[in-house]
């Protein structure tokens, strides 16, 4: 094709007049978007050739001034929260009260209220799910949960946390951000700050909602608040494009593409050339739309599913009814993880935790939805040898009442509720911490939230009082004034 | 375990080992475990007992603050033992009600048995150690050296330095700048092409690019002072004030909605005070008076004893919609005081950062930890704003605000509505008689028809069982209606179905009632603030800025560091209103203020220069930066306050001189020398706003409308996740007549560093991230620009593609393009036309290659709206 290589041998004229060439050997590499193609192709899809790019690409980061490092040897390089909004009931699933089922349908007892101020709510309320112990360790499990049971020894339960806020609002910013307030950085967008990307050809911080239903208070559920914006978390769809724009909205051929493509970084190439200036600046956007270019060929890869075995599909889920949604996501998470993606949220649809009516049915739908692709990503991690260096964190914003709410249901419940950890430097097989024998306080080993934050930047290197943020003449940090206490005996 | 009154030996014992392991905590409201100080009894001795004991007295030498101070005791001995309640003195006192004195009010049981139990248990405390006395709430005691601090001193007026290069030096700005540079070996870059400095100004100044037009008649201006005549003119257009307001809705915090809750209730009547801070813009409002406007508008004339409101009263009540920009979650029904304080919270830190430039917000729980500002202080300063934000008598967002009528006109509109009502309340009658009527009709007619007769008795009950709705008919109408008359139905439009002149008379009496209340007089009710009447509420100190501790009770006053001697501000009430706001906007506009014309000019600095002569625009305190050129500043605050605090003369002064019309070329030795530009050698170059961008992309391709003020344009939630505005005359406004809905946060702003108004934003960020470019090359807004574009430049030149290239260049980049730009161009055009026409093969017509022409030029006017020379300004 003559055409082409005219507009090459222009390029290089140009790029040499100005002598551009040493400046920007990084920000015009690849150039041509048919050459990233082609390396796409060539690359595969094998899980031992992913780990040679990512050696390489981190190699490339640690030449990146914006990239930190650690503060010491992290046990994670990536972490996958599975967020369970709306607040599971912790009676039902992961915390065994039989105490509660032997007063079932009586008031709370006088010794209770006597201590607590109770606002207007019905009679205790039991579970009809039976509790059986799992796995090696024995830990318990709500019958509700038989595929998480059988991860159980890889699972850390942390029965004692509790938050500080009832309305999903402010306990969604306190799980997310830390603190009751809107306009904090959430936990991703921190590690994102903190640890840059592991891949340049995606963003380090990925949410994976439903793509019909967006969590409550949308995007500040990933909201990077007053770090700088590029912290923030790119939202990638499981159906349709995953990216929003990925594609052009008006489809226009390859060939034009590359066109366009080099048409527009040659004239930013010799205005660069002009204004020294801002050079960096410059770049910077120029190669932003390399990325861009990038994640047009390689985002749609990275979630492109067809490229899994029919046995994977299975184990996760996908294809069935009920958990197709959540598996889906769970799958994309680990071949995001796998690619260097740092730090990966996955909403469920809505707040379908929130169970104030037919709290039994409710739960027992929530968990048929997401128990089996949570397990089946446990699993999965673990074979593909990812497991040790992928956190995986369950667990909703609050806990719910021991006592009904109309008849069947369960409140918001903020002084006791129930989590797990797994993978990433976390010892399995154990339950940490307890709440009293009607599941109301955590009573033993209490977990506050920027405990648990504190431990997740643990394991991922980061010490949560050296991760600051310069702000109006203070330095923010994740867990803010709070005393954070590491837990330690959730750590292998 | 009895001792502390749990009774359940599993739970009990499971707190006491927890307490003896230090895990339980009473930091968890509502969730307290166990009987600490903190958590049960503080608060209650807080409450009662402080007043007296601890905090402006210690009566009996006793202070009740701390546990330590409890157990020091006063006069009579230490006020507890431990385990002991039976020897401790309180809880002797209180329970034979000594104590509080009986006028004040005994404790209630669950407070005696809660002190008594807690004392009984060893009188733990929840945290390891007790806070020492707060010294906070003691006067804060600001020293010599606070009070010396360069911003907190009065600017200082210094004669203009020498320097070599005076050929150069066109304003005192110059000379200041140029000493500097001088004195580094450095001086200015050259002046800048006209082409450039016209981009530079139009998007600097209007926020768009310059017309091909602008251009040509700009380039063609031989007179000697063509560019001072340019700047007036930009200035005196209407599109200054459309981008110079953005910049303060900024710092204001502005929002069209409440924002917080997941709701994030709209704001509907929000946009007047955007209005008004564009017309003030425009009229170049002397900033004085735009300070004391915002803060004090409905203070600044005796509008309520007014015949009717002037246009002058509605613009500065207008103005007041400054202090109700914060985050509001409250509405009504939703008054839980944390909000509450949060809302004047916020408020604070919007006034703080915005006139003060000081971040006195940081005093909320405690005196500021790097600056001069005691926790009193900041209560003080929040007094001033109390009577119209009182916790105690809180009107919720949609409520507060102000009815845009005199008390004549009210009382008039009143009057008017009354009367209007009257008719409406006698049309309504009437209609209901008229029902009523053909309902026993319609009844006797269906009797005819079923049974042959009328029996006027049961017409009588049959009217009365189907004269009341289904829901409201007891057992005997319902028995009535289903023995007689199971089917019939006589609602209204039964009637009218039936009976023309039923319908006729209906429709006419509905048509009167409508027309009547169409009648009625409805006052505007501003997004305003005033004060709720004449009598203040008692201000508090806020203990750790918990609104459930108030502590001493504080004055309206300013800071101490910034009081002059001894005079404190001045207040005088008018009439419902206490006169607080307006005598602290009158301290803040006094020239001596050493605070507000120095934040000010900072702030037009940083806009037209890049960076502010204090580099943190909202922080001049200790934690802030100190200024680059504290000279130059005070010349600027002075030269501000002396030209009667007009922002324009300020702008012309700034734009007219030399380091504003130097090149941004590059220089090795600068470079080396002043590697971030601080002595302003070279003029720095940026990239444009969000919403320059926008409206650029618009503007050039011939789409922008400029229409001004008024409601806001309404943005569109998709379902892809994106939020756009619709492709039509409104949504092809300026960027500033958007909705700016929190929640909902334009896609493309959102992605370029608009701010989303968590409380306001003094200073924005620039990122660069790939989802611009994403959002440029194939987002539907530039996709549908560039087809317009495309369009433009293929209708606007007849010839060549040469000429069309020149014009594009000249409309895009207001200057012309180099010939291998040209050269480029013309390939690529060529390249991409040949990729479409392959498509078509041997069979393409002439129709074809048109449409190849066009989709050539639409992909070539996509990248010259992704050009980074579009984006930035040099």
């Amino acid at each position: 094709m003559p055409r082409q290589s005219q507009q090459s041998r222009y390029l290089t004229d140009l790029v040499s007049r100005r002598d551009l060439l040493s400046r920007s050997a990084a920000g015009f590499a690849g150039i041509a978007l048919a050459s990233l193609l082609a390396e796409d192709q060539a690359r595969g899809e094998s899980v031992s050739e992913a780990r040679a790019a990512r050696v390489r690409l981190a190699a490339e980061d640690q030449a990146r001034p914006e990239a930190a490092s650690p503060h010491y040897a992290p046990k994670a390089r990536a972490v996958i929260q599975l967020f369970q909004h709306g607040g599971p009931s912790h009676m039902d699933t992961l915390d065994p009260k039989p105490e509660l089922n032997d007063r079932n349908g009586q008031p709370m007892p006088k010794y209770f209220t006597d201590l607590v101020k109770l606002t207007a709510h019905g009679n205790l309320l039991g579970t009809p799910y039976k509790f059986r112990p799992a796995g090696q360790c024995g830990v318990e499990y709500s019958e509700l949960l038989p595929h998480t049971a059988s991860c159980a020894d890889d699972i850390a339960i942390v029965r004692s946390m509790w938050t500080e806020h009832n309305n999903h609002e402010q306990a969604l910013w306190m799980m997310h951000t830390g603190r009751i307030v809107s306009g904090r950085p959430t936990v991703g967008a921190w590690v994102s700050y903190a640890l840059g990307s592991e891949n340049h050809n995606l963003p380090s911080y990925v949410v994976l909602r439903n793509d019909s239903s967006l969590p409550t208070d949308g995007a500040r559920n990933w909201s990077s608040g007053f770090l700088p914006p590029r912290y923030q978390g790119t939202h990638f769809r499981h159906s349709g494009e995953p990216v929003l724009y990925l594609q052009p909205t008006t489809p226009a051929s390859e060939n034009t593409q590359r066109l366009r493509h080099e048409l527009l970084q040659t004239l930013n190439a010799e205005h660069a050339a002009q204004h020294a200036r801002m050079a960096s600046d410059l770049e910077a956007r120029i190669a932003s739309y390399e990325l861009a270019g990038r994640m047009q060929v390689h985002a749609g890869a990275a979630l492109d599913l067809t490229r899994e075995t029919q046995e994977t599909l299975d184990l996760y889920g996908v294809n069935q009814p009920k958990t197709d949604s959540y598996g889906r996501r769970c799958l994309m998470a680990r071949r995001l993880v796998e690619r260097g993606v740092r730090f990966v949220q996955i909403f469920v649809e809505g707040q379908i935790w929130d169970t104030h009516a037919k709290n039994a049915e409710g739960t027992k739908n929530c968990c048929e939805q997401t128990d089996k692709p949570a397990a089946a990503l446990i699993k999965d991690l673990k074979r593909r040898g990812l497991l040790d260096s992928v956190l995986v964190v369950w667990g909703g914003e609050f806990g719910r009442t021991p006592v009904s709410q109309s008849g069947d249901g369960r409140d918001h419940h903020k002084q006791g509720f129930s989590l797990w950890l797994a993978g990433g430097g976390i010892r399995g097989g154990q339950a940490f911490g307890s709440t009293d024998e009607l599941g109301y306080h955590a009573v033993e080993n209490r977990v506050k939230i920027a405990d648990l934050h504190a431990t997740m930047l643990h394991l991922l290197g980061l010490d949560h009082r050296q991760l600051t943020y310069h702000l109006h003449g203070r330095d923010e940090r994740l867990t803010d004034v709070y005393d954070a206490q590491l837990l330690s005996p959730l750590l292998a | 375990m009895s001792r502390i009154g749990l009774r359940s030996s599993h739970y009990g014992a499971v707190l006491i080992a927890l307490a003896a392991a230090g895990w339980l905590t009473a930091d968890e409201p509502g969730g307290r475990s166990l009987i600490t100080f903190e958590a049960d009894i503080a608060p209650i001795l807080e409450a009662r007992c402080v007043k007296c004991h601890g905090q402006d007295k210690t009566d009996g030498g006793l202070d009740l603050r701390r546990r330590f101070t409890i157990l020091k005791g006063g006069d009579t001995g230490a006020a507890i033992v431990p385990g002991k309640p039976d020897e401790s003195l309180i809880v002797r006192r209180i329970e034979r009600g000594e104590m509080p004195p009986k006028d004040e009010g005994r404790l209630d049981e669950r407070q005696r048995s809660l002190i008594r139990r807690w004392v009984a248990g060893g009188a733990p405390l929840a945290n390891p150690r007790e806070l020492p006395l707060d010294d906070a709430e003691a006067a804060h005691r600001v020293s010599e050296t606070d009070r010396r601090f360069w911003s907190f001193q009065p600017p200082v007026r210094t004669p203009l330095p020498a320097v070599t290069g005076g050929d150069r030096v066109r304003t005192p700005i110059d000379a200041f700048l140029l000493a500097r540079l001088e004195a580094a070996g450095l001086s200015f870059n050259p002046d800048a092409s006209r082409d450039v400095l016209l981009r530079r100004l139009c998007l600097d100044l209007h926020g768009l690019p310059p017309t091909p037009n602008d251009l040509e008649q700009f380039l063609a201006d031989d007179r000697a002072d063509a560019y001072e005549q340019l700047v007036n003119r930009l200035l005196a257009s209407p599109r200054y004030g459309e981008r110079w307001a953005r910049h303060w809705l900024d710092v204001a915090g502005y929002a069209d909605s409440d924002g917080y809750l997941a709701a994030d209730r709209p704001r509907p009547e929000a946009w007047r005070y955007r209005d008004y801070v564009i017309q003030a813009h425009n009229d170049d409002v002397p900033f004085d008076r735009f300070v004391s406007e915002q803060l004090a508008g409905d203070e600044l004339s005796d509008w309520r004893r007014a015949d009717e409101l002037t246009p002058e009263m509605t613009r500065q009540l207008t103005a007041t919609g400054f202090l109700r920009t914060a985050l509001d979650p409250t509405y009504p029904g939703y008054t839980e005081p944390n909000e509450i304080h949060q809302v004047i919270s916020d408020t604070m830190q919007i006034v703080g950062t915005t006139f003060l430039g000081l971040t006195i917000h940081c005093a909320r729980c405690h005196s500021h930890k790097f600056d001069p500002i005691s926790h009193r202080d900041y209560y003080s300063l929040q007094a001033f704003f109390l009577p119209a934000l009182d916790p105690a008598r809180w009107q919720p967002s949609e409520v507060r605000g102000i009815v845009m009528a005199t008390d004549v006109q009210a009382a008039r509109i009143r009057e008017h509505n009354q009367k209007a009502d009257e008719r409406i309340n006698y049309l309504n009658a009437a209609l209901g008689d008229l029902v009523a009527r053909f309902r026993k009709k319609r009844i006797a007619d269906e009797l005819v028809a079923t049974r042959g007769a009328v029996d006027p008795a049961l017409l009588e009950k049959l009217t009365e069982a189907l004269a009341q709705p289904v829901e409201k008919r007891n057992a005997e109408h319902k028995s009535l209606v289903a023995r007689h008359v199971p089917t019939l139905a006589v609602a209204e439009p039964d009637l009218a179905a039936r009976y023309t002149d039923f319908k006729e008379e209906a429709e006419r009496l509905r048509a009167a009632v409508a027309a009547e209340q169409a009648l009625r007089r409805q006052p505007v009710v501003l997004r305003g603030l005033a004060d709720l009447d004449d009598r203040p509420p008692t201000a508090r100190l806020l203990i750790r800025g918990d609104y459930t501790k108030p502590g001493v009770t504080v004055e309206t006053a300013v800071p101490e560091v910034l009081r002059n001697g001894d005079e404190s501000v001045v207040i005088s009430a008018g009439y419902k209103t206490t006169g607080r706001r307006l005598a602290l906007a009158r301290w803040l506009t006094e020239p001596s203020n050493p605070l507000t014309a120095r934040v000010q000019v900072n702030r037009l600095w940083a806009h037209h220069f890049g960076r502010g002569l204090v580099p943190t625009l909202a922080n001049f305190g200790r934690s802030g930066v100190a200024p680059s050129h504290p000279e130059l500043l005070d010349w600027l605050a002075i030269e501000f306050v002396r030209s009667g605090w007009s922002i324009k003369a300020m702008h012309r002064l700034m734009v007219t001189s030399t380091a504003y019309r130097q090149t941004s070329a590059v220089d090795t030795a600068k470079l080396a020398a002043d590697p971030d530009n601080v002595l302003l050698g070279v003029w720095q170059p940026r990239r444009v706003e969000g919403e320059v961008l926008r409206d650029s992309v618009l503007a050039v391709a011939g789409k922008l409308r400029d229409r001004m003020f008024g409601p806001a344009t309404p943005v569109v939630a998709q379902s892809d996740g994106s939020v756009v505005t619709g492709d039509d005359d409104a949504g092809n406004r300026r960027s500033i007549y958007l909705l700016v809905r929190r929640s909902q946060h334009l896609t493309m702003f959102d992605l370029f560093d608009t701010p989303m108004m968590e409380v306001n934003c003094p200073q924005r960020n620039i990122s660069t991230v790939p989802m611009q470019a994403l959002v440029m090359l194939h987002g539907p807004f530039t996709e549908r620009a560039a087809v317009a574009l495309a369009d433009r430049i293929q209708s606007a030149t007849p010839g060549d593609d040469s000429t069309r290239i020149d014009f594009a260049w000249r409309l895009m980049f207001a200057r012309s393009p180099r010939a291998s730009e040209t050269q480029l161009l013309l390939q690529s055009l060529a390249a991409i036309e040949q990729d479409h026409l392959a498509a078509r093969g041997d069979a393409a017509t002439d129709v074809d290659r048109i449409a190849a022409r066009r989709a050539a030029w639409t992909q070539i006017a996509l990248v010259l709206l992704n050009t980074n020379e579009f984006v930035y300004i040099h």
